[in-house]
């Protein structure tokens, strides 16, 4: 009697509990319509612009907020016939003069770039290019005598917040100033940034013409009017000619490279009124992008679109994400979200070419490029021929076939498809176990290696089977017992900007279309070790790719970088692993997606 | 050959004795034997139990001497069946990287099988039996210190004192061995040194409860008649102790064992899960549950998570439901009076 009396209680506790509501509860998943986009998100890390650094956040980000220049997608062929002519190739308010205006020029000074994907079974390229945002046009550089250049920017008349307040030079000026700001501890606008003068002063607190950079900011008195005008410019680079004309100076890089690096989210504009008021802005954002923030509880954030955007309104009208979590694919199936991502353990069924999931599926190859990489400062890989044996020790055509199940393409070169300059015929250090032996053999350290550990980044979980499959493959091949070592990635990071692994794993995605992000930022000699984490010193590709800082064509450019390329490849500082593929099932009543790479937002998906 | 066999029979299945022999040789453990294999489940469990650590030790003697068991390595990968279900060539199929399943579920067993008894006997037994003994017999202030020592212990919440004691101890105790030369690196490449580790901090933690269950018996023992017979004749504290009431602690220490072996097999296969114990190559349950950790790979795979689960979650069930029956068993044999069964 007892006991039931206890049972019952107990039931009863639980049936009351999962009755109560929670103030803002996510609102239930609703059904399919052609109003709302429903899709699977993560929960963002930040929302504020200055402080993101990973994909997940820039989702979102790079739909609320905005900044001068981004890229765009133009057009994209899908007849595969190198022309777009058909109907719906070209996108959004763009016309046959743009695309083949973008073709001619833009195209071979690498301001538009071609990305290629599969869709439903097609093979598909998109041209994207970069445009104009909140500025009117791309404003060419004029050069100082020093050898600086300044680029003044336009403001749009119609760019305003979301709060209908109307954009100007100076809040630019102060979002630029705040990102550079030390106590923003924004670990992006150092390289983003970095070209404007006075930035990297600013964030190592150094001095800058005889005067220690400090960000001012204007406060407001009790009463006094909001005047945007107002406020401090402290960085020397920027200048604010009128309400709507910036002046950007920047240092002595290339106009292209200046370019790329204004579109990435720590160049976004920020309104001065909320930021300062309260650190939980992000909260509620007033941006200036295409979407603007209407709900944001525990798995659930919704996104609405902003009708103040000065740019292409974006077709659908309402986002909502899911970010509670689960399995997306089986949400996919039950018809509660519209878009997903697959995973390994899934491909099977969709790339089975009669069911209907492979009419539903789009995929593409990421512009990044995984690795492991060797500190070429400590034994045994400071010996070229030990890396080089250890690359040519692991078959990865069999781990990205076998293992991988072809969600990854094998690397061959360190530029991942999409980026101008990428070869598809890279051969690069093949598989091949006997002369890995040969060269271990031949090497310093031929009779006995030294302890050696691969550091992994991420508690939490056994390391991954790729990992193990790889250490195994340099036991069985060479003979060298490797430890794998799992440290948490705040330390992991720590750790490798003071050199600190013997060998480690690691990736790197493209921030923008240029073979600089790659090559330049992680191969040369004077990068920090924060970038250029192996200590890779190489004089020749060191001077190759100065040259190539420099070189006004482009395809010279690419040329330069490529030949750096093939040195590097050689010498191996990167054992070269995978360029992971995206594999994205969108149902058929949405039109006109197209899986873009570096977070570019599709404003042109549509419903019927 | 018969008499050998029926003698080692006898010693765990004792025949069924008259009142009269019962009564006149208590021994907590042959009555709680006794009661035990009356109930048909718990007779499998405790089969299966037995199994599983005959398996698990030979494959850790195999393991250490280098000696094998299995056609295949656990850590040997077949190029060819990667992700295979169940073949004549591996029986339990090829898991994720084309490594023979039965082989390193084998293994697996080895390593909870080791870890456990390395646990139990070093943690609980040497330390926490030395301890509880101390504390109880000589109770006032070392008593107060050992038991203070074990609530400050106890508080801790163990998994993240696992988390912050491996990730900081690990490298420098691996570096130790490293020093030691050629026999140090030997240690460490067989695992040892990653084993030694987690029973190490395991242990720092396990002896707080075989100490405090050694302790109240000591206290109750202590109290004994005979103890003050010994003292006065003018025995050591050592030897009333070694003598006299230890041999009476051997039932409970056995019972408490049996508990232990179960918690602490549980906690290595949960930690390795998370990355903090055995790490690979060498194979533990943990890390085979991790790397099939992704739900969607199940419903394509099936076969990566069922052997494997299975044998785990008998375990768990096991020792979850002998527990149970012996706590019901010694209730009833004390509250009854002894020998009712």
């Amino acid at each position: 009697m007892k006991k039931t009396i206890c049972l019952l209680a107990i039931i009863a506790a639980l049936l009351f509990s999962a009755c109560g509501k929670q103030e803002g509860a996510p609102t239930a998943v609703p059904a399919a319509s052609y109003d709302y986009l429903r899709l699977a998100g993560g929960d963002p890390a930040t929302l504020d612009p200055h402080l993101v650094t990973d994909v997940g956040s820039h989702l979102y980000v790079g739909k609320l907020f905005s900044g001068l220049l981004r890229m765009d997608l133009l057009a994209v062929d899908k007849n595969n016939n190198d022309d777009f002519t058909e109907a719906g190739e070209i996108q959004g308010n763009y016309e046959k003069n743009d695309v083949e205006k973008a073709l001619r020029e833009a195209l071979p000074q690498g301001l538009a770039f071609f990305d290629a994907f599969k869709a439903k079974g097609r093979e598909m390229r998109a041209l994207y290019k970069l445009i104009p945002d909140i500025a009117k046009e791309i404003p060419e550089p004029v050069y100082n005598p020093d050898g600086t250049a300044f680029y003044t920017f336009q403001i749009r008349d119609e760019a305003k917040f979301r709060n209908g307040r109307n954009v100007t030079a100076w809040d630019f000026a102060y979002s630029f100033d705040r990102a550079a700001d030390p106590r923003t501890m924004s670990s992006t606008a150092e390289m983003y940034l970095g070209d404007i003068l006075g930035v990297w002063e600013m964030l190592n607190g150094r001095e800058y013409g005889g005067k220690k950079l400090i960000n001012r900011v204007y406060q407001f008195k009790a009463g006094e009017a909001f005047d945007i005008s107002k406020e401090f410019v402290d960085l020397p680079g920027v200048r604010v000619i009128g309400e709507k004309t910036l002046e950007i100076t920047a240092k002595n890089v290339l106009p292209v490279i200046f370019y790329w690096h204004m579109t990435y989210p720590v160049s976004f504009v920020i309104d001065k009124v909320q930021v300062d008021a309260t650190r939980s802005w992000t909260e509620n954002p007033n941006g200036t992008g295409p979407y603007w923030l209407e709900k944001k509880v525990v798995g659930q954030i919704v996104l609405r679109v902003n009708d103040l955007y000065y740019g292409f309104k974006p077709l659908i009208e309402k986002r909502i994400y899911d970010t509670g979590g689960g399995s997306t694919f089986s949400s996919y199936e039950n018809n509660e979200i519209d878009m997903t991502g697959v995973g390994i353990a899934d491909i099977q069924a969709v790339r089975d070419a009669s069911s209907a999931l492979a009419k539903e599926a789009y995929e593409t190859v990421d512009m990044s490029t995984s690795y492991i990489g060797f500190n070429t400062k400590e034994a045994p890989f400071d010996d070229t021929r030990v890396r080089q044996a250890f690359a040519m020790a692991i078959d990865k055509d069999w781990l990205a076939e076998k293992v991988l199940e072809n969600m990854a393409q094998v690397a061959h070169g360190v530029l991942p498809p999409g980026m101008p300059g990428y070869r598809p015929d890279l051969k690069g250090l093949e598989f091949n176990p006997q002369k890995a032996k040969e060269l271990l053999a031949q090497s310093k350290y031929g009779d006995s290696l030294p302890r050696i550990k691969l550091t992994i980044s991420g508690t939490g979980s056994a390391p991954s089977v790729v990992l193990q499959a790889i250490v195994k493959m340099w036991e069985d091949n060479l003979g060298a017992k490797v430890e794998l070592d799992s440290i948490d990635y705040v330390t992991f990071l720590d750790q490798i900007k003071k050199g600190q692994f013997q060998m480690f794993s690691l990736g790197w995605v493209a921030d923008y279309p240029d073979p600089e992000d790659f090559i330049d930022l992680k191969f040369h000699s004077k990068r920090s070790k924060a970038n250029n984490e192996t200590g890779y010193a190489n004089s020749k590709v060191d001077e190759l790719v100065e040259l190539a800082r420099t070189e006004k064509d482009a395809q010279k450019r690419i040329r330069l970088y490529q030949e750096a390329e093939d040195i590097i490849i050689e010498e191996s500082p990167w054992l070269l692993l995978f360029h992971s593929k995206e594999i994205i099932l969108v149902k058929p009543y949405i039109h006109d997606f197209f899986p873009s790479p570096m977070g570019i937002s599709n404003d042109y998906m549509r419903f019927k | 050959m018969k008499a050998l066999l029926s003698a080692i029979l006898r010693m765990v299945w004792p025949k069924r004795k008259s009142p009269a022999e019962t009564l006149s040789e208590p021994s907590l453990i042959k009555d709680v034997w006794k009661a035990l294999l009356k109930n048909k489940l718990a007779v499998c469990a405790l089969i299966f139990l037995a199994i599983f650590f005959l398996i698990g030790f030979t494959a850790a003697l195999a393991g250490l001497f280098d000696f094998s068991i299995t056609p295949y390595g656990y850590d040997e990968i077949d190029y060819q069946a990667v992700k295979q279900g169940p073949s004549w060539s591996h029986w339990l199929g090829t898991d994720l990287i084309g490594r023979d399943i039965l082989t390193r579920v084998i293994f697996s067993m080895g390593t909870t099988v080791e870890l456990a008894i390395l646990i139990v006997i070093f943690g609980g037994l040497v330390i926490g039996v030395a301890l509880g003994l101390a504390a109880g017999y000589f109770g006032g202030k070392i008593d107060s210190i050992i038991m203070r020592l074990g609530e400050v212990l106890t508080i801790m919440p163990p998994f993240f004192m696992f988390l912050y004691l491996t990730m900081t101890l690990r490298p420098r105790y691996e570096n130790l061995f490293y020093g030691m030369g050629s026999a140090g690196e030997w240690l460490i490449k067989e695992g040892i040194v990653d084993f030694s580790m987690i029973f190490l901090v395991f242990s720092l933690f396990f002896w707080v409860g075989s100490a405090r269950i050694i302790r109240s018996e000591t206290l109750k023992l202590r109290e004994m008649p005979y103890i003050d017979a010994s003292r006065i004749l003018g025995a050591s504290s050592f030897r009333i102790i070694l003598r006299h009431i230890l041999p009476n602690l051997l039932g409970i220490i056995t019972l408490w064992v049996f508990e232990a072996l179960g918690s602490a097999a549980m906690a290595e296969i949960g930690l390795s899960f998370f990355g903090l114990g055995i790490r690979p190559p060498h194979p533990s349950f943990g890390i085979m549950f991790s790397e099939i950790s992704s739900v969607r790979l199940l419903g394509s795979y099936p076969h990566l998570l069922v052997f494997p689960g299975l044998i785990v979650s008998l375990f768990i069930f096991s020792f979850a439901f002998l527990q149970m029956k012996l706590d019901i068993i010694l209730n009833t044999l004390y509250t009854k009076g002894g020998g009712k069964q």
